[in-house]
């Protein structure tokens, strides 16, 4: 005979099943094409990955400077001329170098800086282990 | 040789110190920002619209280009002034040609601060900072000099000086273009 939670687990099985399956129509919605985002959409995107060169770390899509607010208008033109947002970036990569996007390329010289926490992590981590091992070792015991 | 060692770290903090309170002062003091010799680069293939009528093309060559960022609110702009007019009456009947370009400012101000100092060169409207992203221009003042065959091959950014302009646009003034 069976308990009753069993039972009760049994009976309530395939409503959870409906309602997982609602959920994952509702995300595959959610994250599906959609309706295709406007200009100052994709222009607000493009500027919030750079930087404003003038500004003390803001996005040009954040920034309140003139310059930030020309940057602005050049990528929106650009975007409108057909541009996808890689190359608007390139543009202005190639004058300012990487430094003028928010979230640079791990690589080249200034991705060391990378290495640095990782390299910190793994070194104090070993060196961590292997002074709890030691901890844990008997000492020795002189013979009497 | 404990000691030895604590007295090293001791003089190693000390002089670390010393950078960090002291370097600030110091660099402040110098009155200009250094020049750079670029490697040379197509300058951008637009054109400058100027104040007074005409454009100038930025690639196109035939003489060489001192383009001075500058803005009407910008102390170091003020300063850098003398220089730029002595530049400007020693070269201006030689193959160079000075323009000032307004940066982050009204146009009309930014001309009338460069006339009310005496300055006499051509003063262009950026409209849109157009040339000012395209050479990446980060603030003022900031001068780039592009040579007779329209590339850019120097760069002040900061203060500017006769002493340093001079020997550049001499020599890129008899380069043949």
């Amino acid at each position: 005979m069976r308990t009753g939670r069993g039972a009760g687990l049994r009976a309530v099985a395939p409503l959870l099943l409906v309602a997982l399956a609602v959920a994952v129509a509702f995300v595959a919605i959610a994250a599906g094409p959609g309706r295709p985002a406007s200009l100052d959409e994709r222009t607000r995107a493009v500027g919030a990955t750079l930087r404003c060169p003038v500004c003390a770390n803001l996005s040009v899509a954040e920034a309140p400077s003139g310059l930030a607010g020309d940057m602005r208008a050049r990528i929106r033109a650009e975007l409108a001329a057909g541009h996808s947002p890689d190359q608007v970036r390139a543009g202005f990569v190639a004058v300012y170098g990487e430094s003028i996007l928010l979230d640079p390329p791990r690589h080249g010289p200034e991705g060391l800086i990378w290495l640095v926490p990782v390299v910190a992590l793994v070194g104090g981590g070993a060196t961590g282990l292997r002074w709890l091992r030691r901890g844990r070792t008997p000492a020795a015991v002189p013979p009497c | 040789m404990t000691r030895r060692r604590g007295g090293f770290a001791a003089l190693l903090v000390a002089v670390v110190s010393a950078v960090l309170l002291f370097g600030p002062a110091l660099s402040q003091g110098q009155a200009s920002a250094p020049l750079t010799r670029t490697r040379p680069a197509p300058a951008p293939d637009q054109t400058l619209p100027l104040r007074d009528g005409g454009v100038l093309p930025l690639r196109s060559g035939g003489q060489v280009v001192v383009l001075n960022f500058f803005a009407s609110w910008c102390a170091e702009c003020a300063q850098e002034h003398a220089d730029l007019a002595a530049v400007w009456s020693r070269f201006r009947d030689g193959g160079v040609l000075l323009v000032g370009v307004p940066f982050q400012d009204d146009g009309a101000r930014a001309a009338r601060f460069v006339r009310d100092a005496g300055g006499d060169w051509p003063v262009a409207d950026d409209r849109g900072a157009r040339a000012a992203l395209a050479l990446g221009v980060t603030g003022v003042p900031e001068t780039v000099v592009i040579d007779r065959r329209g590339r850019v091959v120097a760069r002040v950014i900061g203060t500017a000086t006769y002493d340093q302009l001079a020997p550049v646009l001499t020599s890129l003034r008899g380069a043949s273009p």
